[in-house]
């Protein structure tokens, strides 16, 4: 599959993400890959706006400096970034067309 | 009928024959044995324990069997099998009652997946239910032998074993004790039976503890989960109980499962239920009656 050059994310088509959120901390199971993530604030605000709605790493940086009233600064962007390829690692997020 | 009802020649008959069928909680063992020490150890040790009807149903038919031959007369070996099939190695003879207990869990581990089983000692006090978990050497089944021996109910030594409820059921088998900690429970064993201790290369010292009747009697009530306490062994530490982050808990617990990625979304179900209706804590320790004395305190009444 050809991969945009800046793509845009979201949770795997095929996965279905449980949660249980204890105050700032959660933890995530994923029905794709069977496997159990714990998650911070930053990471679980994260994932849920993957889950909800595609977006690239510039609106992920945009919606955590909202959400949790941060700086959209380059820390945040390279912490965006770090997330992004992490949760592509772990399977949980995929590459995909703009429009989907 | 119990165990103790039996005579001594007739549990050494229904070990040899395979006709010694033991109910330990929801399972049932058909033992078959002639290896010694177990004709003489297991009626102390499960004295208390039912056993089930000559032709009721079998979950796990076990036999502890010498091969013939070389392996059997000169090496000393004996074969641990289940349903007539080899799943492991055979070991010494002199291990023979530490594998004997190490096989029955092996069995539910491998087969009990009705259950998301824990690596934790669970035990139950005023119906709700403690678990204690940690690494391997944090003294769960010492704490755990102690306070049963001090009026907290054994559910199990080896295994939490949460059902579809999400209620912790219970096994009551003897509890395995290694090392220092076999004198250590020993001194507090008042009148309840200590085995024989049996020397591994792997894990040295290695005796089990006989449960309080009252544990093996009440081992079909089931408990709430109360409290998941993560324990720490720290020689010269002073007695410390923190909370501990639900979330991290959950995690650690899942990883240490015997079966919680095999069970998929209702394993996630079951822990999350059971992490949720609990008070997780951390506690260190290095003094044993110290410790004993905080669970039978203000802070462990309830939840």
């Amino acid at each position: 599959m050809s991969v945009p050059q800046t793509p845009h994310w979201r949770v795997r088509k095929q996965a279905q993400l449980r949660w249980q959120t204890w105050g700032d901390e959660s933890v995530v199971f994923s029905t794709l890959t069977g496997d159990t993530h714990y998650l911070d604030l930053l990471a679980s605000t994260g994932l849920r706006l993957l889950e909800r709605q595609s977006c690239q790493i510039t609106e992920l940086v945009e919606h955590l400096a909202a959400q949790l009233e941060i700086d959209a600064d380059s820390q945040l962007q390279r912490y965006a970034e770090q997330l992004v390829e992490n949760f592509a690692a772990l399977g949980l997020i995929e590459a995909c067309d703009p429009c989907v | 009928m119990r165990v103790g009802d039996l005579s001594a020649s007739e549990i050494t008959q229904r070990l040899a024959s395979g006709r010694f069928r033991l109910r330990t909680g929801p399972f049932t063992y058909a033992v078959r044995t002639n290896i010694a020490p177990l004709p003489a150890v297991i009626p102390q040790l499960y004295r208390d324990f039912p056993l089930a009807e000559e032709d009721a149903l079998v979950d796990f038919p076990v036999n502890l069997v010498q091969p013939s031959g070389v392996r059997g007369w000169l090496l000393r070996e004996v074969d641990f099998l289940l349903g007539g099939h080899f799943h492991f190695e055979p070991f010494q003879r002199r291990l023979a009652l530490p594998y004997f207990e190490w096989g029955l869990n092996w069995c539910i581990s491998q087969h009990a997946h009705q259950y998301l089983l824990l690596h934790a000692a669970s035990l139950e006090r005023h119906g709700r239910g403690l678990l204690i978990a940690g690494h391997s050497g944090a003294g769960k089944s010492t704490l755990a032998a102690a306070l049963t021996l001090a009026g907290w109910r054994l559910l199990s030594d080896e295994f939490a074993m949460v059902d579809a409820a999400g209620e912790l059921a219970a096994l009551a088998r003897p509890i395995s004790l290694k090392n220092e900690s076999i004198e250590l429970v020993r001194a507090r064993a008042n009148g309840n039976y200590l085995g024989p201790a049996s020397h591994s290369p792997r894990k040295g010292q290695i005796a089990h503890l006989q449960p309080p009747r009252e544990s093996v009697e009440r081992v079909g009530e089931r408990a709430q989960p109360g409290w998941l306490v993560m324990l720490h062994y720290q020689p010269g530490s002073k007695l410390a109980l923190a909370p501990l982050s639900k979330a991290q808990t959950m995690m650690h617990v899942a990883f240490h499962s015997f079966n919680y990625g095999l069970l998929g979304s209702d394993g996630f179900s079951r822990l999350v239920q059971l992490i949720d209706q609990s008070v997780c804590l951390r506690l260190t320790y290095s003094d044993l009656d110290e410790a004993v004395g905080l669970f039978n305190g203000d802070d462990f009444k309830r939840p």
